[in-house]
């Protein structure tokens, strides 16, 4: 049986196996939204046959004979070689600093509360903090968040406990946080460490002023969670 | 003996010592337990995520690609078109939602339109229109920008507008066939005297495969750029430099337009580079970047230079530069 691997067979396997590869250790939540990973390991799935069907089909001749430039294939090799070498990660707190000022313009609406408040997220609080700076409104609303450490420049006893929120891919992300009171934080943890908190919102004194802030009862390290990102 | 064996197979010695390279780096760093700086880290996880969203998209465009280059007739369009000038245009800005084609198909398919008869001016409004007139691209769009349809919207209304209107331009100018090369004269006259025979199933199934490879390869090449692009513009043009640009009315809609004509990023993908942008740049720049960019870029000028004189590209390139730029001057100031 006839079998030829072109060099276009080459790099487009390379990058079905790489996207496939990050699949397989059930990282793709890291660059794109949940919903779309059926769609992406479907598409690559197909690519991956007709490339492989095509290693003992013969080309059409005369078809796209034009050469190509080598120097257009750097930027491939160069993504590909970083998507198999490198472990996927989460967008750390460097790129929180590099969008906060976008995020507070992010959609807002007036949170209604149904049962426990230790259910909400990150992203629920940063909404509801956004919205009332009464200390009373926060009176028996507990919180339970999980998120990693961020120096929101709120002084050496608050730090913001953050997350990303994802619309469509890792490029879309929008960090939200949550100023949570931790004397001396920087002693014990460091940015992008990652924590669950529990506690209570009260008036506190911050390096910007009196600010609404969680005052923890208990405050933990953890592991990055599987999915790192809120949706 | 060794030497013909690994000359015929070179490529392929090439990808499987290439993957057993980077698989075991991957695991050198792994039991080294070394982090990379942040931002570094972070231009990876962006520059990925740009590439993993775009790529199924690209599969899609690419097998419907294939399969309209090698199943459909060019003598298809022609049954089908009304023959009114305004309506035969209209029409023909429409086509991509038959046939999903994206830029860099298109070319070849308006080589055949025009072989098979039509106008300059007509396939130029088909070759304008069709990256971003199809359910590919309207859908990738939407689900960049979802959360605002007013992009979509504008994208789709600014690209029929301009494509019709600059098909109607050049069809006020007497003789159309000074649009293209003497090269081009010569393939559309020859052609009318040549016999096509059906190709064998065979060969079909062949010229998809290497149609759907050819797609591809042209556009992962791009889109890896792109994806590069955007992850570096992301982790090191500092914040404030972007927020000042991408607020500026004015600014912000040059500056994308001059990225669009840089990146050359396919439109079936490119809603997933503007939406780095999103969060910094005024909404009409956005919608700028949308339309222009899958009509003319560095890849389309070298794409279309065999078929169309240099002073017909000048002029397409000219009036399709300033009429995004208008079309995001009035999503900016209107919307």
């Amino acid at each position: 049986m006839r079998f030829k691997l072109s060099v276009q067979t080459t790099y487009l396997l390379l990058v079905v196996a790489s996207i496939l590869l990050v699949a397989l250790q059930d990282k793709l939540l890291i660059y794109i939204h949940p919903r779309y990973i059926i769609f992406t390991i479907t598409l690559c799935a197909l690519a991956g046959l007709i490339l492989i069907a095509s290693l003992f089909i013969k080309d059409s001749e005369g078809l796209h004979k034009h050469k190509e430039s080598k120097l257009g294939l750097i930027p491939l090799m160069l993504l590909v070689a970083v998507m198999i070498v490198i472990p996927p990660k989460t967008l750390s707190s460097s790129t929180v600093t590099q969008r906060l000022s976008n995020s507070q313009s992010g959609q807002q609406s007036n949170q209604v509360f149904s049962g426990s408040t230790l259910g909400l997220s990150v992203s629920d609080w940063f909404q509801i903090l956004s919205l009332n700076e009464e200390p009373e409104y926060y009176a028996l609303k507990p919180a339970k968040i999980t998120g990693f450490i961020y120096d929101a420049g709120l002084g050496e006893d608050t730090v913001w406990v953050s997350r990303f929120i994802l619309t469509c891919c890792a490029v879309d992300a929008r960090p939200v946080g949550v100023p949570v009171r931790v004397e001396n934080w920087a002693e014990n943890y460091s940015e992008d460490d990652w924590v669950i908190v529990e506690g209570n919102f009260e008036l506190s004194e911050t390096s910007e002023g009196s600010k609404i802030v969680l005052i923890p009862d208990k405050i933990e390290k953890t592991e990055e969670p599987e999915n790192p990102y809120e949706f | 003996m060794a030497l013909a064996f690994a000359k015929r197979y070179k490529n392929l010695l090439f990808l499987f010592s290439g993957l057993a390279l980077l698989l075991s780096v991957r695991f050198y760093l792994a039991s080294s337990n070394s982090d990379l700086p942040n931002k570094l880290q972070d231009f990876i996880t962006l520059s990925v995520s740009v590439f993993v969203e775009a790529f199924p998209f690209l599969v899609l465009g690419s097998v419907l690609a294939a399969l309209v280059n090698t199943f459909v007739s060019p003598h298809t369009f022609e049954k089908i078109l009304p023959k009114n000038k305004l309506a035969r245009r209209a029409s023909l800005s429409l086509l991509g939602f038959l046939f999903p084609v994206c830029e860099c198909g298109n070319v070849p398919l308006s080589r055949s339109l025009m072989i098979q008869g039509l106008k300059p001016s007509e396939a130029i409004t088909f070759l304008l229109a069709a990256p971003v007139l199809n359910p590919i691209t309207i859908w990738s769009t939407w689900v960049a920008f979802s959360y605002d349809g007013s992009i979509v919207a504008s994208r789709i209304a600014a690209t029929f507008l301009i494509a019709n209107t600059i098909g109607f331009i050049l069809s006020l100018i007497k003789n159309e066939n000074d649009f293209i090369t003497k090269d081009f004269q010569a393939v559309c006259e020859s052609s009318l005297t040549q016999k096509k025979s059906d190709k064998a199933l065979l060969a079909k199934v062949s010229s998809f495969v290497s149609n759907f490879k050819h797609e591809a390869f042209v556009m992962v090449k791009m889109l890896a750029f792109g994806a590069i692009i955007a992850g570096l513009i992301q982790t090191i043009v500092p914040r404030d430099i972007l927020i000042n640009i991408g607020s500026d009315v004015i600014l912000s809609i040059i500056a994308m337009l001059l990225l669009a004509f840089l990146v050359s990023i396919c439109a079936t993908v490119d809603a997933f580079f503007a939406l780095s942008f999103s969060n910094t740049f005024t909404a009409g720049s956005i919608t700028s970047f949308l339309v222009f960019g899958p009509m003319i870029d560095i890849k389309m000028l070298a794409l279309l230079k065999p078929t169309f004189k240099t002073k017909t590209l000048v002029l397409i390139s000219t009036l399709a530069l300033l009429l995004s730029a208008l079309a995001g001057l009035v999503v900016n100031y209107a919307l």
